[in-house]
């Protein structure tokens, strides 16, 4: 919810200290999940701060979770965001079961997978038509977009609603899916309820195909940063549902190590956490870290129209991360179709989950980036302590650091670009910041 | 209250809004009781997005959308515009918590010409919606007369 927010460009004199500042409110971003503000300070023609301010509620669902029991976290966590409950599900009942000792069987890991690409299609759907792709076109938002180009919208949800149709059937309704918990699922969606998504998903494969061709020829602003990256790491295939975490310069370790290397640090402009490897080496995770550690474990079509849109083995333009979802989304619809393909039933929806002592870890590849879960049990499986860490929060300071080196390149444009092109460049990252309301102020000081 | 897909409804109530965040509850909250209040046959449905109204309303005739509305009047005060007729005022919508808002979906729909042939928006003036907070007293006490609002609507139409 919310309101029309201040003017566009709306001017307010005097601050800082040692010169002249300028304070420019700008009402958005109505495109980025959630409530947040940028402020930029410059001082002396350089830019000397960024802050991104984000208000996310992953503390008020730790809070809330001490005390309940130990099959709740699947529920209560899928309401933290309304595009990536899935994710948020997954990483609980991982974390959960681990804690418990419990293993899921293949059969049930494939169908988690499976949901989990309903929740990749619809996400990046949403986020490459709707959000993203009316900047790179020109236009100020998805309407605008649809008035002259009602196919490339249409394209978009359509192919947002084979995700939402997955999550239908999988999970039980395509908004916080109620039919996943702690050991599997409820109830298994038939043979021919699998069967019946699959001319669906054969039309968004190419769809999918058709949204690589099109962002590829999108033009890029020029911005290359060297941040570290992280993502998971899986046995076989791309990053989705499962695997080891792994960094660009070489790390890697189970979820159970995830608190021994990343600590998270409290700013005073950020109700959100920071994330930091090892206290002091900031990091990005996404598509683009995704890609960058995982390019090649993609199937051959993704591969090749990843190639086909001029891709490398390692892409580090954030604005060329609309690409990357593309991309994944393509994988997305070929693993859902490979799942459904090769479904040969399970014993039972779910396995039994008894509770125990103990800690669980759980970390997944949410839309947007690396989701972990810690979850402490008492022997009755009460829940002790909870931990999340989502993935806006480990990107925090990546995207302050890339904002920095984008807006000190720009700082002679006017403050109506200068602002359109800093949302743009949010938009870069996805940054899930559920919250109340949806406006981006941004606050330019010059000192 | 039903949550699954209803497209096709001949008659479609949906409630939007995250029952987590303050005020934002009062669509889902008037939608339940809308429930008891229309005549037997109409759907009534929650939705936490509002991108998915689009394939939600998808061949319904008449849709009522509630959700909480900001524009500076008293909280609680019930709005009902005729969203078919014409763009929806400004600093009525965008609602809910995610990546379009409900005014921006209504006119998408508009632009893509999958509006519904009648649609009418029931808002209702909210004032916080912080995580876990309460809904506020004033909000809390429309939700009567904006189910009623709501039944009116779908009986006339």
């Amino acid at each position: 919810m919310s309101d029309g927010g201040a003017p566009a460009g709306g001017q307010a004199g005097n601050g800082g200290s040692g010169g002249v500042s300028r304070t420019l409110h700008v009402p958005m971003l109505a495109r980025v999940e959630g409530e947040a503000s940028m402020h930029v300070v410059i001082y002396d023609g350089r830019v000397s701060e960024v802050e991104l301010r984000i208000f996310e509620p992953p503390r008020f669902f730790e809070a809330l979770l001490r005390g309940r029991a130990f099959t709740e976290p699947p529920d209560i966590t899928a309401r933290i965001c309304g595009i990536c409950p899935v994710a948020y599900q997954m990483s609980a009942c991982q974390a959960i079961e681990d804690a418990c000792g419990a293993i899921v069987p293949p059969p049930l890991q494939d169908l988690r997978r499976l949901l989990y690409c309903g929740e990749w299609i619809e996400s990046h759907a949403l986020h490459i038509y709707l959000l993203h792709a009316p900047d790179f076109l020109g236009y100020d938002s998805a309407i605008d977009l649809a008035r002259d180009h009602r196919d490339l919208v249409e394209r978009g949800l359509r192919l947002k609603k084979a995700g939402n149709a997955i999550l239908t059937v999988v999970g039980g309704r395509s908004i916080h899916p109620v039919n996943v918990r702690v050991g599997g699922f409820y109830r298994l969606p038939t043979a021919d309820e699998l069967r019946g998504l699959r001319a669906t998903l054969a039309d968004a494969l190419a769809d999918a195909l058709a949204t690589v061709a099109l962002v590829a020829g999108f033009d890029f602003p020029d911005l290359t940063h060297d941040c570290e990256y992280l993502s998971l790491r899986p046995a076989q295939g791309y990053p989705i549902d499962a695997g080891q975490v792994v960094t660009g310069g070489g790390l890697a370790f189970p979820a159970a190590e995830f608190d021994a290397h990343v600590t998270e640090e409290h700013v005073k402009h950020s109700h959100a956490l920071h994330a930091r490897l090892h206290g002091t080496d900031p990091y990005l995770t996404g598509p683009l870290a995704r890609y960058a550690l995982n390019s090649a474990a993609l199937s051959p079509l993704a591969a090749q129209a990843a190639r086909d849109a001029g891709l490398g083995s390692v892409c580090r333009n954030p604005f060329r991360s609309i690409i990357v979802r593309a991309v994944e989304v393509t994988y997305a619809v070929e693993e859902a179709l490979r799942i459904i393909d090769s479904w040969e039933g399970a014993a039972a929806p779910s396995v039994p989950v008894e509770p125990r002592a103990g800690t669980g870890y759980g970390v997944t590849e949410a839309p947007r980036g690396v989701l972990y879960h810690r979850y402490r049990l008492a022997a009755d499986g009460t829940i002790t302590d909870a931990r999340i860490v989502p993935p806006t929060s480990q990107n925090q300071i990546s995207i302050e650091h890339d904002l920095r080196a984008f807006v000190q390149a720009r700082l002679g444009l006017p403050p109506d670009e200068l602002t359109r092109q800093c949302e743009q460049a949010i938009r870069n990252y996805d940054p899930c910041i559920s919250c109340a309301t949806h406006f981006l102020d941004l606050t330019v000081e010059h000192r | 209250m039903t949550a699954s897909d209803h497209s096709g409804a001949a008659v479609l109530v949906v409630g939007v809004g995250r029952r987590d965040r303050g005020d934002d509850a009062v669509g889902p909250m008037v939608a339940g009781r809308a429930i008891e209040l229309v005549p037997a046959g109409v759907t009534v449905v929650e939705r936490q997005e509002p991108a998915d109204l689009i394939d939600t309303w998808a061949g319904a005739g008449l849709v009522v959308v509630t959700d909480a509305v900001r524009s500076g009047q008293r909280p609680g005060t019930v709005h009902v515009l005729h969203a078919c007729r014409g763009p929806l005022p400004v600093h009525t919508g965008a609602g809910g918590t995610h990546g379009l808002g409900l005014a921006e979906v209504i006119e998408l729909g508009r632009a893509l010409r999958r509006l519904p042939s009648e649609l009418v928006v029931v808002g209702v003036e909210a004032q916080r919606f912080g995580l876990g907070e309460p809904m506020s007293p004033q909000v809390k006490a429309a939700v009567e007369l904006a189910a009623k609002t709501v039944a009116e609507v779908v009986r006339a139409g």
